[in-house]
């Protein structure tokens, strides 16, 4: 059967992408993966110069969940451009790069470094929860949200993706904020900002004291959202929040979703994208899902 | 492209100390693949999977063996399987200890840090290296049996801040103890595994001493194949420079004086 999908008008072979800070820039899972499996590869978060991140303990399992606090660590973009996306662009034909910054000004420098080079889209980070300043702290404005999209989008030519915060009142204004400032897609959602507690010390178990959630604990809310989103944007919506199976994928879609990613589930299966590729397989066949665009936002609702 | 995910039996459990205990699985195609000091990532029933060092490895019974000390519900969970259940891992792991050169280990652990340990002692027995093996408990009663160790050919010592066993203070104060009358030479590799406190006290000791260090660091981790970058650690270059590493790829074992640890 054939999964492939259009995006942003090229033929993507299937609507997997890992997500944002799950993969680093892809060169850890080629050794024991086809990263070709991949509709798309996402880079690692980059921004204007090199980041350390936030101090250890930055990570934490929690009930059907992860907890992170890692704090964009990344090489930044001089050498993300010369010893990381070379890389990527040479295992994939469609590579999205996402990126963060302080202010709309460092957005803009990134977009304008990244203009020359042979990338799919970028993908905003305007939702990163465990910094101080930029990603979450502009994302829960819908006012920055849009100035952040439309000043990008006057300095590139590529699809834009504004991936947006779970952590806020209304989820939808964001979305609608983001498509018009110019955004191509919105991926939602982030993680949720979250905390764990030690008795023993008496203190969060993360340094950097909240952290955002990830996992299958995450998965109806991110469902919600992005059905809800999908009733009111016209462009296309990246689903992703808690997806560690085919069926995960189908649910994303039918919400609304026309493409799907899958971040922490990659720590607990090398071969995931193998994997779910083959339950996609196994549940369109048994549920007849002949073609993506019947099936993507046919979720058929209650009626009150 | 190497395969990392294996499906492991379990084929035996014994206790070790009330808390602690050996588990040997049974594994054909991993029995052998490991270098001392690389680790599993283990299915332990949760959302992500969880590290252990490799305790022992014996690719003739096609065997592996964990040392799991009970500190939660993800190790309780393993140490309740029963025998012939199935367990996904991925492995192996990391960067492991290297021995090109010396003649001579003195190995540290402190509780739980002694199973690492265990396989190098295991492989510088192979290699002809002399070895010393220094353990740190808490208490007489959380001591592993002394014949646990007896393969490795090796000269133990067991100590604890409470007493009764061979060294009464912790596995540093012993190290210090063992070291008083003895020369270093660059032939000679400490080792250590165990509780932050520790490391710290074996890498100052390193420093002083002016001999080699690895130090294996336990830290944190969400994916163990350096893909979140959960579990990094600080390592100093020679030319000052402080870069942030992965413990789980760039480590977990490291040129122990090179370490900056947050409390430094």
């Amino acid at each position: 059967m054939d999964h492939s999908i259009e995006l942003f008008g090229k033929t993507l072979s299937n609507p997997l992408m890992p997500a944002s800070g799950c993969f680093a820039f892809g060169q850890e899972a080629a050794t024991y993966q086809d990263l070709g499996l991949w509709g798309a590869l996402i880079s690692k978060t980059v921004t204007l110069e090199p980041r350390l991140g936030n101090p250890p303990p930055r990570v934490v399992e929690t009930p059907s969940g992860l907890l992170n606090a890692i704090g964009l660590q990344n090489p930044g973009i001089d050498r993300f451009l010369c010893d990381q996306l070379p890389f990527m662009r040479t295992h994939h034909p469609a590579v999205i790069v996402n990126i963060a910054g302080n202010s709309v000004d460092d957005y803009v420098q990134l977009c304008e470094r990244l203009q020359d080079q042979d990338i799919f889209a970028i993908e905003l980070n305007l939702s990163c929860p465990n910094v101080k300043k930029g990603g979450m702290a502009l994302g829960t404005s819908p006012e920055l949200i849009r100035q952040v999209t439309a000043a990008c989008k006057g300095v590139v030519d590529f699809p834009l993706i504004a991936k947006l915060t779970p952590n806020v009142t209304d989820i939808v204004s964001c979305a609608l904020a983001a498509q018009e400032g110019g955004a191509d897609a919105v991926s939602l959602v982030n993680t949720f900002l979250g905390m764990a507690i030690d008795l023993n010390t008496r203190r969060p178990v993360l340094q950097n004291n909240t952290g955002g959630l990830s996992g299958p604990c995450i998965k109806p809310l991110a469902l919600r959202m992005v059905a809800q989103v999908y009733q009111a944007v016209d462009i296309p919506i990246i689903g992703l929040g808690g997806i560690q199976t085919g069926r995960d994928v189908l649910e994303f879609m039918l919400a609304g979703a026309r493409v799907v990613q899958i971040g922490s589930a990659n720590f607990a299966d090398v071969h995931l994208a193998h994997r779910v590729l083959e339950e996609v397989q196994e549940s369109r066949e048994k549920l007849q899902i002949s073609s993506w665009d019947t099936w993507i936002g046919g979720l058929n609702y209650w009626k009150s | 492209m190497k395969e990392l995910e294996y499906t492991i039996y379990l084929k035996d459990k014994a206790q070790l100390s009330p808390d602690s205990y050996l588990l040997k699985f049974s594994s054909p195609e991993l029995a052998g693949q490991f270098q001392p000091g690389q680790f599993l990532e283990v299915d332990c029933g949760g959302y992500i999977f969880r590290p252990f060092g490799l305790m022992a490895q014996d690719p003739d019974q096609g065997e592996i063996c964990l040392g799991v000390k009970v500190v939660g519900p993800r190790s309780l969970y393993l140490t309740q399987l029963s025998l012939g259940q199935a367990v996904k891992v991925h492995a192996p792991l990391g960067q492991g200890f290297r021995l090109d050169g010396y003649e001579e280990l003195i190995a540290v652990g402190g509780g739980s840090g002694i199973f690492p340990l265990y396989e190098l002692l295991h492989a510088c027995k192979q290699q002809g290296i002399q070895t010393y093996l220094i353990c740190g408990f808490r208490s007489e009663r959380e001591a592993y049996p002394r014949e646990l160790f007896a393969p490795l050919e090796s000269e133990v010592y067991f100590s604890s801040d409470q007493g009764g066993l061979d060294f009464t203070g912790h596995a540093g104060a012993c190290l210090e103890n063992f070291a008083a009358d003895r020369s270093f030479s660059s032939k000679t590799l400490l080792a250590a595994c165990g509780p932050m406190p520790l490391l710290t006290f074996v890498r100052d000791f390193a420093r002083k001493k002016q001999v080699d260090c690895q130090l294996s660091l336990e830290e944190n981790m969400a994916c163990g194949l350096g893909l979140c970058a959960g579990c990094s650690v600080d390592v100093r270059a020679e030319n000052g420079d402080i870069s942030r590493v992965r413990c789980c790829l760039e480590g977990p074992v490291f040129d122990g004086r090179r370490l900056v640890f947050p409390t430094d």
